[in-house]
């Protein structure tokens, strides 16, 4: 046993097996195995990955260094050579732990969320093919292990989101996700093509240690541009599967899954791959000045954008796919600023605190009977106590409002960081832009704690809406789901506190752990700025606890005022736009959908029915001609046909002599 | 005629013998034990011909010239006819007893199998414009036959018929191009034409010979179903029996890819205007994005299989491109590994389809399959996997020879041509992914009958499934098997 531990890094290859074993087992003879068998294979497996995830995090902070595994070449061609190997360093060592221990309390959590499904085993199949996948991500060595994890992740959301397959209205949520994740892994499997095609390597320690050795190459790559369009196209794919704009649409269908399927995959844990793979390619984005500033704008308004459409929404689970959608735009601020670790560190305390936010609405889910409406709830706080308070830590690490509590410290790190951004190209430069998008930071942040609270309010502290018998049957959910929900409320109060800055009597050991991958050269330790942090910080979170008391009040007991204020005049208008979300989806189905759609139609018209017929009219004789040949076959589609192959290479050799003479 | 040369020629011999035996056996043997003999006599000769292709391309160490260079054995023309043969094996399992339900005559449809393949094989060994002629001819007859062998049905004799009138057509084209280039040359052997074309005291007629190698082009772009020249697929895919279009849709278009290939390597060297290969550009782009977008609107699967072997064609066609850019070394391997994946799960994915037909009735619309995925389990995960490979998501083998046609295009810096394979992929995810959403489409209060399939069907995609899985995590297999 003391030599497994001591040499856990033969062992890290477990990490990611032994829930895909819990996969195969369960996915081939779940079906036949006893319900307790199917709950204990699936929660044992990710278990005794959070163990060995947790070993490993203890063997590289022990040692300082990354724990690295090589199985040698997977394959070659044409002078691509793809070796396999799995790698914990400083960074991933983060990511496994959440992913893996995020992912067991959630696992476990199902047990009571699932209860009575008759495709349980399939479920916790597909639970433990996620954390497969996410395991793969986070642990691959080389951008193609990565890139594969990313595709089966995106594979496993789009089976867990159409889980039910109640009608099609699931079942198109998941092909929607599915369908606008390809589109961003289109950007993201380019830029791996032209990696491989500058640097030679898919190997990410090998990138990297390219840009060292040939720094002449590297800087015509970055005058070029094309370090900028390489990073721009990995970019594409990180708003696809972090979904930011203009690729986040999917998002909010996806809650269509079972609640602990958004806890898991759409709050902590998929969702954030975007911004770990920046994390992972960070010597490569920070060559390019462009990318860090596009990747600044889109978080910013991603982040103030679906702030605005959370203050509206009525489904308590949509008003926490659209805060995810925000919380999210800030981790990318975070990484554009060069703030790597902070944005990591904010991805950690979400992970916390989102999972336990999806899970408390879980339960409020299952004690009302499958409803989401808010509108149709209220008064719960005396009927759910545990996932009362439990929701209420949650909403106060969101909305940040406290200090030290873990939202709070990660929230207000990024603020700070950008702040402090010096930069700005183009028509920014000259512009304070670092104080401009703190601005929008701050803006959303008071969205957040508005909405946060206007959740609150609706669903836990106002006069209650629903029927007398219905209320009363309203009772906390199961022990075991109850128990999740208290260790993820105090890991979303103490969570934070690895990475409390210095500013607030902390040494934040988060930030000098991770500067070993993000920072390796600079000393460890932070500029000072005088009595600016404070000042933000105060600014942020008094006005952050200003909206969450007005919200508190607004909600808090029968929501009359928000009531009247949108029913008439400007209210109205804006209520109707942030309710509908802009219209944006609307707007993609007839842009994008019904375009292509009618175009594929109109392609079809015209190459069969305008060009070909109408020149069947046109030349009569040849067109008799042919006739002739088809004359016998009923639909009369042959002659045509014919024609077009005629015409077809008539067109190819007019081509040919124009080409010749030219010559 | 000499052991290397019966060697060289042993699969033509084979195919040959067993085809005629499959068809005497009709005659002596009762009908019903005639079924079971016909079918295990051809399974026997396919299985010996791929034997003994694998043998010969194990063995080979020099390209083998035979007939005074008429048949020409080297490692590509192996290589494709391995993967045919692949195919026709598949093929024939699942004919085993479904063929009676189109055919009276189980010994005659074997026996026009083994006959097509026997062109196929030919054809992609054949080095002069005679052998290819007769072998592509060899093909064609007895595949328009088998497209009409399904006689009751109206549809399928009018598939028959339309694929007659249109082939017998563009091989006209062929034909002329071929007079064309005797003419301008006065050769017929393939690698006599291209040093008569290179040659200075033929400069004259140069643009001559190439005119005819367009028209030959033209007849190879309509083998394979590409830009302009694709209307009669979906129709013939359409009308003909599922398990004759499984057929036209891997080997036959393997073997007509198999012979392009050799005329683009001898020829396109020849054509110092440089013609051929825009064109083959032009053609390329307009098959990717036509076949996609036209897959996109169908509603009847056989159709957007149809459709969706168009845009494969444009893929493949894009790695032929990236090939053909490095003439010193040309790379085909992404070309053998996509052919092979494409013609695993194109074969597995009409197994399925084939096996769902219910009392004779071919699945035809999203309907027919509504629910498959609960009414048979295996069957139904089956299809899902066939359509998510041919969708190139990862895991599957087909986003390995996605990803090694569009590595190989970037690497040549076809920018533009690999951009728009990676979109139109994007598009055709649609497509796939809307089978698979029918597949596990639950109807409200409704109990889903279980059924059983036969042995055949499961044999045939289990085997398919095993191989798409496996090429998809160890696609280095894949090269071995095709080096």
């Amino acid at each position: 046993m003391i030599h497994f531990i001591d040499n856990i890094e033969n062992y890290i290859y477990l990490i990611p097996l032994l829930p895909l074993i819990g996969f195969v087992i369960n996915g081939l003879i779940g079906k036949n195995l006893p319900r307790g068998i199917v709950y204990f294979i699936g929660c044992i497996s990710i278990f005794a990955s959070f163990v060995l995830s947790a070993l490993a995090l203890w063997k590289v902070i022990d040692t300082g260094n990354a724990l690295e595994i090589a199985y040698g070449s997977w394959f070659h061609s044409g002078g691509l050579n793809v070796s396999i190997g799995l790698k914990v360093d400083q960074l991933s060592a983060v990511m496994i732990n959440i992913v893996s221990g995020v992912g067991f309390l959630i696992h476990f959590y199902s047990i009571g969320y699932m209860k009575g499904d008759e495709g349980i085993y399939k479920f916790f199949a597909y639970l433990n093919l996620f954390c497969f996948a996410m395991l793969v991500l986070v642990m691959g060595d080389n951008l193609l292990l990565l890139f594969l994890g990313w595709e089966g992740v995106g594979l496993c959301s789009y089976l867990l989101i159409g889980f039910w397959y109640k009608n099609k209205d699931y079942a198109d949520a998941g092909k929607k996700a599915f369908i606008v994740n390809r589109i961003g892994d289109f950007g993201f499997l380019i830029g791996i093509f032209l990696i491989f095609q500058y640097f030679g390597t898919l190997n990410i320690a090998g990138i990297q240690e390219f840009l060292v050795k040939h720094p002449g190459e590297v800087k015509l790559l970055i005058e070029g541009g094309v370090i900028t369009i390489i990073t721009l196209l990995l970019f594409v794919g990180a708003t696809g599967k972090s979904a930011q704009i203009p690729l986040y649409v999917w998002l909010p269908d996806a809650m269509a899954g079972p609640t602990p399927v958004s806890a898991l995959i759409h709050a902590a844990t998929m969702v954030t791959a975007g911004v770990y793979m920046i994390g992972r390619l960070h010597f490569l984005f920070s060559l390019s000045e462009v990318t860090m500033l596009i990747i600044l704008i889109v978080g910013a308004v991603t982040a103030l954008y679906s702030g605005t459409i959370a203050i509206t929404q009525k489904d308590i689970k949509k008003v926490l796919a659209y805060s995810t959608i925000s919380q999210l735009g800030y981790m990318f601020m975070a990484m554009s600023v060069g703030a790597f670790s902070v944005g990591i560190f904010h991805l950690m305390t979400h992970a916390f605190f989102k999972a336990l936010l999806f899970l408390s609405a879980g339960s409020v889910i299952i004690a009302c009977h499958h409803e989401q409406d808010m509108t149709k709830m209220g008064g719960l706080s005396k009927r759910l106590p545990v996932t009362h308070i439990a929701m209420f830590i949650g909403m106060l690490a969101l909305s940040g409002t406290v200090p030290y509590i873990s939202g709070f410290l990660s929230k207000d790190l990024i603020l700070e960081k950008v702040f402090l951004f010096e930069g700005g190209l183009g028509v920014l430069s000259g512009l304070p832009v670092g104080k401009i998008f703190w601005g929008v930071g701050l803006i959303t942040a008071l969205f957040t704690a508005f909405y946060s609270f206007r959740l609150m309010g609706m669903t836990f502290w106002a006069k209650t809406r629903m029927k007398d018998e219905d209320y009363h049957h309203v009772k906390e959910p199961s022990k075991a789901m109850s128990t999740v929900l208290i260790l993820l409320a105090v890991l979303s109060i103490v969570g934070g506190w690895v990475g409390i800055p210095e500013i607030l009597g902390g040494n934040n050991p988060f930030h000098s752990f991770l500067s070993k991958v993000f920072d390796p050269t600079s000393a460890h330790g932070e500029v000072h700025h005088g009595n600016t942090p404070y000042i933000l910080m105060g600014v942020s979170t008094s006005l952050g606890i200003i909206l969450a008391i007005i919200a508190a009040f607004m909600y808090g007991k029968n929501w009359s005022f928000p009531e009247r204020f949108t029913q008439k005049g400007i209210g109205k208008l804006l209520h109707r736009l942030s309710y509908n979300k802009y219209y944006i989806d609307e707007l993609y189905e007839v842009l994008f959908v019904k375009t292509i759609m009618k175009g594929s139609r109109l392609l079809w018209k015209w190459v069969d029915a305008f060009i070909i017929d109408g020149l069947v009219n046109g030349t009569g004789r040849l067109a008799q001609l042919i006739a002739k040949l088809g004359q016998n076959v009923q639909t009369g589609n042959v002659n045509t046909y014919a024609l077009s192959i005629v015409l077809g290479v008539m067109a190819l050799l007019t081509w040919f002599m124009i080409a010749t003479y030219n010559n | 005629m000499n052991i290397t040369t019966l060697n060289g020629i042993l699969p033509i011999l084979i195919l040959t013998g067993v085809g005629l035996l499959v068809l005497l056996v009709e005659a002596f043997i009762e009908r019903d034990r005639e079924r079971r003999f016909a079918f295990i006599l051809s399974l026997a000769g396919i299985i010996a011909t791929l034997v003994s292709l694998f043998s010969q391309l194990v063995h080979h160490d020099a390209d083998l010239l035979l007939f005074g260079g008429a048949l020409i054995v080297d490692h590509t023309g192996l290589a494709f006819s391995i993967i045919i043969c692949l195919g026709a094996l598949l093929v024939l399992i699942l004919s085993h007893r479904h063929v009676t339900r189109i055919h009276r005559n189980a010994g005659e449809f074997y026996s026009l199998i083994l006959f097509a393949t026997l062109g196929m094989h030919a054809l992609t060994i054949s080095n002069d414009m005679m052998t290819f002629f007769v072998s592509l001819e060899v093909m064609s007859v007895a595949v328009y036959i088998l497209a009409g062998v399904n006689r009751k049905s109206l549809k399928s004799n009018e598939s028959a018929l339309k694929y007659l009138i249109l082939g017998a057509f563009s091989t006209a084209f062929l034909l002329l191009g071929i007079a064309f280039v005797y003419g301008a040359t006065g050769q017929m052997g393939f690698m006599e034409i291209k040093e008569a074309l290179l040659s200075e005291a033929n400069a004259p007629f140069q643009s001559v010979g190439i005119l005819g190698l367009i028209l030959i082009m033209v007849g190879f772009i309509f083998k394979i179903g590409a830009f302009p020249f694709q209307q009669w697929v979906p129709d013939v895919y359409e009308g003909a029996p599922s398990i004759v279009t499984a057929f036209m849709a891997t080997c036959v278009k393997t073997a007509a890819f198999a012979i392009l290939l050799r005329g683009l390597f001898t020829f396109f060297q020849a054509d110092e205007s440089g013609f051929l290969m825009s064109a083959l550009t032009v053609i390329t782009v307009l098959t990717m994005i036509f076949g996609n977008f036209m897959a996109l609107i169908q509603s009847n699967i056989k159709r957007l299989i149809a459709y969706s072997g168009i845009a494969h064609t444009g893929y493949i066609l894009l790695a032929i491109l990236a090939a053909l850019s490095d003439p010193a070394k040309p790379d085909i391997t992404p070309i053998l590994f996509y052919l092979l994946v494409y013609t695993l799960m194109t074969v597995g994915a009409f197994a399925v389809l084939i096996g769902a037909s219910r009392g004779g009735e071919e699945v035809e619309t999203f309907e027919d399959i509504r629910g498959l995925g609960y009414k048979h389990k295996l069957l139904g995960l089956f299809m899902a996997f066939f359509f998510f490979s041919l969708a190139g998501i990862p895991s599957t083998a087909g986003f390995m020879g996605k990803f090694f046609i569009f590595k190989a295009a970037i690497s040549k810096e076809l920018y533009a041509l690999a951009v728009i394979g990676i979109l139109t992929a994007v598009v055709s995810v649609y497509y796939y992914l809307k089978i698979v959403v029918y597949l596990y489409l639950k109807e409200e209060n409704r109990r889903y009958e279980k059924y059983s399939i036969q042995w055949n069907y499961l044999l045939a995609s289990f085997l398919t499934f095993l191989l798409v899985l496996f090429l998809g995590i160890f696609p280095q297999f894949g090269f071995k098997l095709l080096k």
